[in-house]
Parts: structure tokens; C-alpha cells; sequence
């Protein structure tokens, strides 16, 4: 699939060197205007009066922000922004918004009045959420010039017959990750697809996720371990990531607009630790926490939920009930025998000692864990594509994961995503392992 | 115009900020801000009459504005409701306004609005060429029939345009497609669309209408009430679909075998596809984007974007409409020849549900978790829950109740509008049974309909569930449209369920006099009072009511020959009882009520030529 991308950038080159001028200015124009729309920076100021009148720049409020990349205009916290594509905006009869008023078809010289001047094509005062932009008519020219082009342009790694998704392997059992995938893939474009697409899987193993976007230009990624780097490179290159697991998600709706992910991290896990050892059923009432300075959020959240539960924190190991460790232990304590209280990622290997600890997926047999939310992945990325439709956008596409309410994959605790949540479950299964190694008892407990 | 705010007693901290107090006419506008625990409601009636006031018979927009009163954002997703009353007469003592909208809200035949903004309409398609409009009152028992509508003959299909104001119905005996005002239910337009108008859709940003004829298909402005353009596209009958961005129109052709492509914006023809059999059904899923057509053996998948096909789905020979799910996900193909129902999947084009229907499939419906599937030769309705579709050959339960009394296929006729419609803002479905000449009203998860009306007798082809209730046009904007019913006062309540505000004032609305001249003089209208306590069986009881003259809308006073019949349903005992007038220009009659159960009460009045058997009765309860 990279071939005809590549092709057409030589092809760009080479026009260029033959006629310096002209495709450039034309390109120039559309990109000007998009930095406009995107990120209210023209040649020269831009500022936006706001209601009360009041001229901030228009950097504090680009177009982008209410009316979308392709301009179709979401509906966020209650306010439905126009819908600013150009067909739209230019259809040849009078259209009547939602609130029953009615405007004429625009042309250029309406919408450079409509953005100064605050009115629609027929005179209308627009909503007062809406600003009146003051820039220079050049400035004007090169915004509507990239109006006419917002919401036509193809979507990255989509075109008529495939959707491409890149998968970042996991470092471990990569290659049985891969294996599964393909196979789930297989299977899924045997069956039709996706409104006639096929996935078109590629894969990478130890590159930097920014790396991955570059060469193969997928729709969306899914990644083993998306970090907050990776986080933000899906928003800056506006790539769809589905995170695997992390033991810390960014979750703070702002800077992971682009990730989503399936499994709890180390904040989920320590909450439930805590609540799993209710004085009252477990006997246990003092815990001393070992590396809490290796995992702080994951101290904090155990400490808050301590309190709640009446589970005092002790600094000294010798007088714990139990510790938990945020740090893989380099040699158990032989004195006495407390339990040891584990998250995920911190057990190794059988202890010799009473044992519990937090997993964020249910610990089944067979497929690893890395596959079996590898596997999941791959479903809510067809679920995601199937309910946004064949006009597929990684917004739509996203809007799609956000909506998901209880989905069930076969391999996962059924996920659910939402406009405010990231973390696709939020359940964490504790087990208490016998100093053997046996299974004593096996829950599911609320890590939210 | 006297618009002042009845004292809230039951809230708090309930603060009027403005009360605009004029003198001598009312205005063209009414405005109203109320400010509660921090949320700010300001009410706005104006006419769009451009008299100066606000009349009767007038169409009036009524505005909510919900804000946060510190920031003045919009507060979105609340559920207003509005009622109004007109005054008969100066209540002796003014209920709360929360008791005034608990009694709304209890809703029983004393206190039902004059102006209920809350609430939807049954409207019928009648194999006696008219549209009938009702107030259902399902909670009540019974209906109040609020308009019918003379066609120029059967109706057979229909659209809501123009934000619900208009509802076009397509004759195709008479060669009309006749356009109605939902809020007074009358004729506005005729249209010559062509011969033998059928299927019409209304585009889904509503600037335009399609109307199938005989040579094609028209297209309608709905708001000048013209044609636009009229197409030929072949020998029909003509099926229509529209696209979710207004861009293309497809018209199957069932004699010409093709599938043509107009575009909406150019008004052009661009393309003729043949279909390769005669299409008999028509569907469009705005998830994939694609246009369905039915022949006998095939589903034909077409791009209207690239004006081909892309698929061609086997299935099942056989006849029958099909339909897609609002979703967009599921194609139904009805099969009435083998009494299956074929379930593709949009997303891969492929049959993932077969499913037999013995009572003959006919119709669908959708609520937001079920397809519901009406029989041609049962009563049955059959209902499909969403999440048990879509793993490929599962099988596919359905469960059932009674949709009435007779099969649905009993009727005189076969029209293109749906007989089934979901109740707007509830899990219910009504369900029109022709030959029993009543509708439904199927709440889901009940065994059987929780209530029904009869159509008058009238034999209901297809049913509509118009809302009537507040709609949000923009964020914290709340609308709709009403027209006083006669001149006078009435009492605005308003109340938003949660965060909890309520809020009551009244207002005017000013006499039509040339209404008012033609307003036919019929009967004196009685006008009862709610009983001031529970009625108790051997117990002296008092039921008060006013006697309003059709013509002046005033009370009649101290007519002496008032009386009332009270009688005990069936007719086992009744007393007949002489009306006394009060002090308000109204009467008072005292009764006992001798046993436990059902009163009839009915006002008599030679001099006011009110006989005893005139319509307007009152029903009461006396227990224990």
C-alpha cells in the first residue's frame, strides 16, 4: 500500500522542479488556510471577538475546536456547531437550521461576511457562541480556500478496498501475537469485511510508534504498551491508537484524545488491592508499602482507598499485616510471614509466602494475556468500523469506540468507553495464591 | 396584558427577575425569566401573527431558555414541560403552582390542559379518505378527537415536512398530494405532483419532498407548496430513496427494471442502472451508504456515489417490502410467498438471519431494542430484540402479543404508510388494527396492549405518533408551537423535571373578531370544577361548574333552570338535582352518592338548550 504514496510524492517533486511556481502556491494557500482553521495563526493577527465583546486571540479559539477536522461539527456538552463543509455550506436551496430559521445558499463573498461580520448568508445574527474573526483579506482568501477542500480529502489508510491498521508486537511473545491476529483477520475479511473493505494488517516489533505511523501510514494502531509520548503522537499525527495495556493510561480526556485503552493500569490495580483487604474479611490492618517512590500514583490510590477502609500504612515492614510491593522484590523478607500484596507487574515467580495479587485481565489458560487482548483489539476495531459506516473517519471511528457500552469479545472483560472514559474495564480480578502456589480464591473487584 | 407569577409557595429561593407588566392589548410577545437554585429559565409566547398581539387561532412559538445563571451556558438535556389552562373564572382561592402542575401531571378530566405541550398525537389514515387526529389520553381511557381531515379520496402514503408543521398524504385516486397544518389540522395546499402519486420521502434536511407518480417521480417544495420538477423514469409502480446528504435520489422502477439516479442539487438525471429483474422494494441504510433494490431473486446493492452496483445478494425467491433498520446495520427482506424473513448484514451484504413468520411478514416498526413485525393473516405482532441479531445462523427468537382482534390483513386496502409507529419518548409502540377499527398501545415487556381507542369507527390503514412535546433546536433552546383555543386568560405552568424548577404567570390571549363572528354558536359548553376533596359514599358531596357561552366565552349567569342527573353506572340508581348558582357566576349541585362506585353527571338546561343527553359529562368515583 505504500507504493502509490510514495509514487505520488516523487510525482510532486518532479512537478515541482518542472514549474516552481504554480502547484506550490496553490498548495501554499490551502495549508495557510489550514493553520488558520486548525490553529487561528495567519500571516497576520488573527483575533476572534467573542460574546460580550471581547477580542481574543484566535489561536484561543480556532475553528477547528468547535466545528471538528472535517468540519461536520460534533455535537460537545449540548451545543451542535454548523456543519462548515463546503457542499453544505453552498447547497443550491434554502436549508432551515434545527431551530426552524432559514438561510440562503453561501458563496465566498457570504462566508467572508459571515466570518467578520457574525451573520449567515440571509442576514441571520449567528449564536453568540460563535466569534467574528478580524484578519486581513489574505488571510480570509487562504481559510476559505481550505474550506472548499475540509471533509473531501481521503482518509489516511482508508480507500475503497481496505482499512489499514498497524499493530506495535509486544516485546514478548511477539510472534504468537502475530500469528493469532493474522488468523482473526483471516477470518474476518473472509467474511465480507467491512462494508466491502478488508483489513489490511501490518505489523512492527520494537520501533518507536511514531516510527510505525510514518511507514505505514495506518488509520489506526494498535500498540502492546502506548505510554504518554505515545499518547501524544497519536494526537499530533491524529492517529487512532488502541493501547493494549499501560501501567499508567493517560486518561485526562484532553491529551488522550487519539488513545484508547483496553486493559486497567497499575492505579486500577492498586485501588482494588486495597478494597480486597477489608480488615473485616481479611484479617488485615497494618500494610507497609515497599517502592512506593517506583509507582507514586499507584502508592497514592492504594493510600487513599487504605484510609476508606480503615487499613493503617506503616513505615516499618516488621509491624505489617501485610506489604505491598510497587517494586519487583529483589529478595523476599524471611523473618516473618506477612502476606505480600502484588500488582501485576511486579510478581515473578511463586513466593513461598500467602499472596495476592492484582491482575487486569482474568488469568485464563492457553492464549497469553498479550494475545488474548491483541485479539480483543482487533474486534473492537471492526465493531468500531462496522458503527461508524462505510464513510469511515478516525473521528467517526472514535466517536464509534466511545460509544461502546458493555461490548463483549470472547477474550476480555466486556469493554466500555465513553467521551470521559479511556480504560475499557475497570474490573480487577484478585487472586490469593497459598504459599504453594495454589489458587486459593479468585474475585473480581471494582478498580474505578 | 396582566402577566404577573403566582406565588410558589412549595419552592424555594424562586426568584422573578423581571415581570413586564403592560396595560390595554396584549403584546406580540410575552416574556418571562425565573431564576431557581441557580438555574435561569426564561419563557418566551410570541405570535408569529404579525397582528401586534397574541389572538386566538393564531400560531404562537413558545421558547424556553434554560441557562446556567452564573455563566449563561446553555443546560442541555433537561425535559421541559408546559401546560396551559384557560380561566373560566377568578378562582376563589389560586392553587399553588406546584400543586397546579402536580394536578397536570396526575392528569385526569378535571385538570386536563387546555394546551398540553407535552404530549403526542395519534393520527389516522382512514379507509374512509380522511386523516383523523386524536389526543389519545391512553392513561384516561378513551380519546378526544381533535380534528378530521376530508381526502380527496384513500390516502396512501405520507411525510412530515417542514419541522413537523406539515404532514403530506399522497392520493393517488384523485391525483393530489394534500398538504396539512399539524396544529390546526386543515388543508393548506393541494399539489399536482402527476398522476397516481404513491411512495413520498421527505429529504432529511426537509428542503425538498419526492413524490413517486405513475411516469416517476416529482419533486415538491414543501414550504411554497409547489412542483419543483417532475422526472420520467420509466414504467413504474415507483420506489424512492434518499440519501443522508441530500445528494442523490434513487426511484426504482418496477416495469422498467432500472434503478435511476437523480441528483438533488442539479435536479438532474445521471444515471439508469439496470437492476436485472423488476424491483419491488426500495431501502437505503445510511451506515453503508448504499441503496437496496429487491427484485424476486436478488438484493441489488448499489453505490449512488459511484452510480453502480457493487453487490448482488441471492436470496430466497419470492415477493415482498423490505427495510432497514433505523441503525442502518440490518436489511429486513420479507418474503410473503415462503413466510420468511431474510436478515442481511449491511456491513458484509450477507444473509445472517432467516427467520420464519407463519402469519405472512407485512410490516416493521422499531423501537430502540426491537423490530416489531406485523402479519398479514394473524393478530399477532411479533417482536425481535436487536441483541439477539447479528452472529450469522443463530436462531431468532421472537416473542408476541396480540395486536387485536383480527388479522392485520383484513384490511379494505394496502397502503405504503405503516400501520405500527413508536410512541415518541417511550419504550411503546401503537399498533393500528383496521378491521378492528381501534389502535393499540403496546408498552414493552407487557403481555398484551395497555390501552386502545377506538378510531370512531373508522378504519385506521396506517397510524402516526406526532409529537407535540417541547423539542431542544439549540443547546438549552426549548420550542414549540401552539394557538390558543379561544380568547381569554390562561394559566402558564412550566416545569423542568430535574434540576427541579417550576414556574407559573398568565397570560392573554386577545379575541379574533373575525373569528369570533364565524365561530359556529353550538352548545353551551359545561365546564367542570374539580371536587374540593375525595367523594365518600354517603356523604353529602358538592360539584361545582360553569356554564360558558360559545359565542362571548363568558359565563352564563344565574340561569334558573340548571339541573343535573346523577346516576350510578349501570343505571342501578340516580337522583335528579337542581343546580344553584354561586357566587362566581357558576353553579353548585349537592348530592349523597348512596353506594360504592361509578357516577355519571350530566347538566340539563331547557332555556340554554342543553338536554340531558348532550356529550359533556363528568365520571366520578365515590368509595368508602
Amino acid at each position: 500500500m505504500n507504493a502509490p504514496a510514495t509514487f505520488c510524492a516523487a510525482l510532486l517533486i518532479a512537478a515541482a522542479a518542472a514549474f516552481p511556481d504554480d502547484p506550490t502556491i496553490e498548495e501554499s494557500i490551502v495549508a495557510r488556510g489550514r493553520r488558520i482553521y486548525e490553529k487561528g495563526e495567519g500571516e497576520s493577527a488573527v483575533t476572534a471577538r467573542i460574546r460580550g465583546g471581547t477580542d481574543v486571540p484566535a489561536a484561543v479559539l480556532p475553528c477547528i475546536s468547535c466545528h471538528g477536522t472535517d468540519g461536520r461539527g460534533r455535537t460537545e456538552g449540548g451545543i451542535t456547531p454548523s456543519d462548515i463543509r463546503y457542499g453544505e455550506l453552498t447547497k443550491p436551496y434554502e436549508v432551515s437550521s434545527a431551530s426552524g430559521r432559514r438561510r440562503a445558499p453561501y458563496n465566498d463573498a457570504l462566508l467572508r461576511r459571515a466570518l467578520t461580520m457574525g451573520v449567515d448568508s440571509s442576514g441571520h445574527r449567528f449564536d453568540p457562541l460563535m466569534p467574528r474573526f478580524q484578519m486581513t483579506r489574505s488571510d480570509i482568501d487562504a481559510l476559505i480556500a481550505y474550506l472548499h477542500t475540509l471533509g473531501t480529502g481521503a482518509v489516511p489508510g482508508v480507500d475503497e478496498k481496505t482499512i489499514r491498521v498497524a499493530m506495535l508486537l509486544p516485546p514478548e511473545n511477539g510472534d504468537a501475537v502475530r500469528a493469532a491476529v493474522s488468523a482473526s483477520i483471516a477470518e474476518l475479511n473472509a467474511e465480507g469485511g467491512i462494508f466491502g473493505r478488508s483489513i489490511d494488517m501490518r505489523y512492527g516489533s520494537a520501533v518507536a510508534i511514531a516510527d510505525l505511523i510514518r511507514s505505514e501510514k495506518p488509520f489506526a494502531v494498535i500498540a502492546a504498551n502506548a505510554d504518554a509520548a505515545d499518547a501524544a503522537v497519536a494526537q499530533t499525527t491524529r492517529t487512532p491508537v488502541l493501547s493494549l495495556y499501560s501501567a499508567v493510561p493517560v486518561t485526562a480526556p484532553d491529551s488522550a484524545a487519539f488513545v484508547r485503552y483496553l486493559a486497567p493500569g497499575v492505579v486500577q490495580q492498586a485501588r482494588s488491592l486495597a478494597r480486597a483487604l477489608a480488615p473485616t474479611t481479611s484479617g488485615t490492618k497494618r500494610v507497609a508499602i515497599i517502592g512506593a517512590d517506583a509507582q507514586t500514583e499507584a502508592a497514592q490510590a492504594f493510600r487513599d482507598v487504605a484510609a476508606e477502609q480503615k487499613i493503617e500504612i506503616v513505615d516499618d515492614p516488621d509491624d505489617a499485616d501485610a506489604l505491598l510491593f510497587l517494586r519487583t522484590p529483589a529478595q523476599l523478607p524471611a523473618v516473618r510471614k506477612p502476606r505480600l500484596l502484588f500488582l501485576a507487574s511486579t510478581v515473578t515467580r511463586a513466593t513461598g509466602f500467602d499472596c495476592v495479587i492484582a491482575l487486569p485481565l482474568p488469568p485464563r489458560t492457553g492464549a497469553s494475556a498479550y494475545t488474548r487482548l491483541a485479539l480483543a483489539a482487533v474486534k473492537v476495531v471492526a465493531e468500531a468500523a462496522r458503527a461508524a459506516g462505510r464513510d469511515l473517519t478516525r473521528i467517526a471511528f472514535l466517536d464509534a469506540v466511545d460509544q461502546m457500552r458493555g461490548l463483549r469479545t470472547g477474550f476480555t472483560p466486556a469493554l466500555t468507553w465513553s467521551s470521559t472514559r479511556r480504560i475499557g474495564w475497570m474490573t480487577i480480578t484478585v487472586v490469593t495464591l497459598s504459599p504453594d502456589g495454589m489458587v486459593v480464591e479468585e474475585r473480581d473487584v471494582d478498580g474505578d | 396584558m396582566r402577566a404577573h407569577i403566582v406565588p410558589l409557595s412549595l419552592l424555594t429561593g424562586l426568584a422573578l427577575l423581571s415581570s413586564p407588566t403592560h396595560a390595554g392589548q396584549p403584546p406580540a410577545s410575552v416574556r418571562e425569566r425565573m431564576v431557581s437554585s441557580g438555574i435561569a429559565v426564561e419563557v418566551e409566547m410570541r405570535s408569529r401573527g404579525g397582528t401586534g398581539a397574541i389572538r386566538e387561532g393564531e400560531d404562537v412559538d413558545v421558547t424556553l431558555t434554560v441557562t446556567d445563571e452564573q455563566t449563561g451556558r446553555p443546560i442541555t438535556g433537561v425535559r421541559p414541560a408546559v401546560w396551559l389552562n384557560r380561566r373560566v373564572a377568578q378562582p376563589r382561592q389560586a392553587p399553588s403552582c406546584a400543586a397546579k402542575i402536580g394536578e397536570f401531571l396526575a392528569g385526569d378530566v378535571f385538570t386536563a390542559a387546555d394546551i398540553d405541550l407535552n404530549t403526542f398525537y395519534v393520527v389516522t389514515m382512514n379507509a374512509d379518505a380522511t386523516v383523523a387526529i386524536a389526543d389519545p389520553r391512553f392513561s384516561f381511557g378513551g380519546s378526544r378527537m381533535l380534528g378530521l381531515v376530508k381526502l380527496p379520496g384513500v390516502g396512501y402514503d405520507w411525510a412530515l415536512g417542514v419541522n413537523e408543521t406539515r404532514l403530506f398524504v399522497t392520493v393517488p385516486t384523485a391525483n393530489r398530494v394534500v398538504a396539512i397544518d399539524t396544529s390546526t389540522w386543515k388543508v393548506v395546499g393541494e399539489i399536482d405532483a402527476g398522476a397516481e402519486p404513491g411512495a413520498i420521502a421527505a429529504q432529511p434536511d426537509e428542503a425538498r419532498l419526492w413524490v413517486a407518480t405513475a411516469a416517476g417521480v416529482s419533486v415538491i417544495d414543501p414550504r411554497r407548496l409547489d412542483v419543483v420538477r417532475r422526472f420520467s423514469t420509466g414504467r413504474g409502480p415507483h420506489r424512492i430513496a434518499v440519501t443522508a446528504d441530500n445528494r442523490n435520489v434513487l426511484v426504482a422502477g418496477e416495469g422498467a427494471g432500472t434503478v435511476s439516479i437523480i441528483d438533488a442539487r442539479k435536479l438532474r438525471r445521471v444515471a439508469d442502472i439496470d437492476a436485472g429483474g423488476h424491483p419491488v422494494a426500495l431501502g437505503y441504510s445510511t451506515l453503508s451508504r448504499y441503496a437496496y433494490a429487491r427484485t424476486r431473486e436478488a438484493l441489488v446493492v448499489i453505490d449512488p456515489e459511484r452510480r453502480k452496483i457493487v453487490a448482488r445478494v441471492a436470496i430466497t425467491a419470492g415477493e415482498g417490502p423490505i427495510e432497514v433498520s433505523p441503525n442502518g446495520k440490518l436489511l429486513l427482506v420479507t418474503n410473503r410467498d415462503e413466510n420468511v424473513v431474510e436478515i442481511v448484514d449491511t456491513t458484509t451484504n450477507t444473509i445472517i438471519h432467516r427467520m420464519t413468520v407463519n402469519g405472512g411478514p407485512e410490516q416493521f416498526a422499531f423501537s430502540d431494542n426491537l423490530i416489531y413485525i406485523r402479519q398479514e393473516r394473524s393478530e399477532q405482532v411479533l417482536m425481535v430484540p436487536f441483541v439477539s441479531l447479528g452472529t450469522k445462523g443463530a436462531p431468532v427468537n421472537a416473542a408476541d402479543f396480540p395486536g387485536g382482534e383480527r388479522p392485520f390483513g383484513l384490511a379494505s386496502g394496502r397502503v405504503a404508510a405503516r400501520g405500527m409507529h413508536p410512541v415518541p419518548g417511550e419504550t411503546a409502540m401503537l399498533v393500528a388494527n383496521p378491521a378492528d377499527g381501534e389502535i393499540y398501545y403496546y408498552k414493552e415487556g407487557m403481555a398484551a396492549p395497555m390501552g386502545q381507542f377506538s378510531n370512531d369507527r373508522r378504519e385506521p390503514l396506517a397510524v402516526l405518533a406526532l409529537d407535540r412535546s417541547m423539542r431542544e433546536r439549540a443547546p438549552g433552546r426549548f420550542a414549540n408551537v401552539m394557538r390558543m383555543p379561544l380568547p381569554g386568560q390562561y394559566d402558564v405552568a412550566v416545569l423542568i423535571d430535574s434540576p427541579r424548577v417550576t414556574a407559573c404567570f398568565s397570560m392573554d390571549a386577545k379575541e379574533d373578531p373575525v373569528l369570533t363572528a364565524a365561530r359556529e354558536v353550538g352548545a353551551v359548553r359545561v365546564a367542570f370544577q374539580r371536587p374540593e376533596r375525595d367523594i365518600r359514599t354517603g356523604q353529602p358531596t358538592s360539584l361545582r361548574f360553569h356554564l360558558i357561552d360559545p359565542k362571548t366565552n363568558e359565563p352564563r349567569r344565574g340561569i334558573s333552570d340548571v339541573r343535573a342527573l346523577v346516576y350510578l353506572a349501570p343505571g342501578a340508581w340516580h337522583t335528579r338535582v337542581k343546580a344553584e348558582p354561586t357566587a362566581d357566576g357558576g353553579y353548585q349541585i349537592d348530592f349523597t352518592p348512596a353506594e360504592n362506585g361509578v357516577y355519571y353527571i350530566h347538566v340539563e338546561s331547557a332555556s340554554l338548550a342543553l338536554h340531558i343527553n348532550n356529550p359533556q359529562f363528568v365520571v366520578v368515583q365515590a368509595i368508602q
